[in-house]
């Protein structure tokens, strides 16, 4: 799965800006995950059409880049995260964001943004979901 | 519902270790969502205990912020968070996180934290309701 991750400055108005410049582009966001510190912001979306993004966020002359994420399923309890997060920590892979992309089946689908996705995966082991599952 | 913002190093390790202290407290998060630049971030978290939570965060070395949650049901259609940010904006509002935390059939809901939160449920009016769907 392609995520984008858009640096905003941190005012009202600057989501509105981005969300209407993909809407009126028919493209849908289907997941967002957003921070801000200081005066920065950052947000991570995810849409139904990738490409299409890349083209409207170059138009608008953002920040951006577009990653990987690699989907994990979490079960609701305590430690759930931390053991994934963990899982990545052990190999020394830096978690760059974290995208929540809902719940199925009972489980917490995370979507991490790493550094190398293949040892990421390979270090979520079962926790990870391929493309597939999604 | 209250989230906190918690302010991370960019490295290796850094999530694990709050996530994992918040766990050993019986802390559930409940929800996430992170973001990294230059060398930090920043952990927008949901918990099923905010009492410990912050109480560990108080002792904890490190700046966070607790911030007030609302959410919004939105159809899972283009330009429907446009709506929705666009009516916090209107009103002056300004966004400090916003998380997916739920799809309910073609509703998917979405947390903002906000800086004022009595005017944002009141820009985002009919959007609130969740139709069966919580944060």
């Amino acid at each position: 799965v392609r995520a984008h991750i858009v640096w905003l400055e941190d005012r009202a108005g600057s989501l509105a800006h981005l969300c209407e410049a993909l809407g009126t582009r028919d493209i849908n966001i289907s997941g967002i995950s957003a921070t801000t510190w200081e005066d920065r912001g950052a947000v991570a979306i995810t849409t139904d059409d990738a490409d299409a993004t890349a083209a409207v966020l170059d138009a608008l002359a953002a920040d951006h880049r577009a990653v990987e994420l690699v989907a994990a399923a979490l079960e609701d309890r305590p430690r759930a995260l931390a053991e994934a997060a963990g899982r990545l920590a052990e190999r020394d892979i830096n978690i760059r964001a974290v995208v929540p992309m809902g719940v199925r089946d009972g489980r917490r689908i995370i979507g991490f943004v790493v550094d190398v996705p293949a040892a990421a995966r390979d270090a979520l082991g079962d926790l990870a979901l391929t493309d597939a599952d999604l | 519902v209250r989230a906190f913002i918690v302010e991370l190093e960019n490295r290796p390790g850094s999530l694990a270790e709050l996530s994992e202290a918040l766990g050993e407290r019986g802390v559930n998060i409940v929800g996430v969502a992170g973001m990294t630049w230059n060398d930090r971030g920043a952990v927008g978290i949901i918990t099923n205990n905010d009492a410990t939570a912050r109480k560990f965060l108080e002792d904890r070395e490190g700046d966070y912020r607790e911030v007030e949650l609302v959410a919004a049901g939105l159809e899972d259609r283009p330009g429907s968070l446009a709506l929705a940010s666009r009516r916090l904006a209107d009103r002056g509002v300004n966004i400090l996180a916003a998380m997916t935390t739920s799809m309910l059939g073609s509703k998917v809901t979405i947390a903002f934290a906000v800086d004022d939160a009595a005017a944002a449920r009141e820009a985002l009016g009919e959007l609130t309701n969740l139709g069966g769907a919580s944060i």
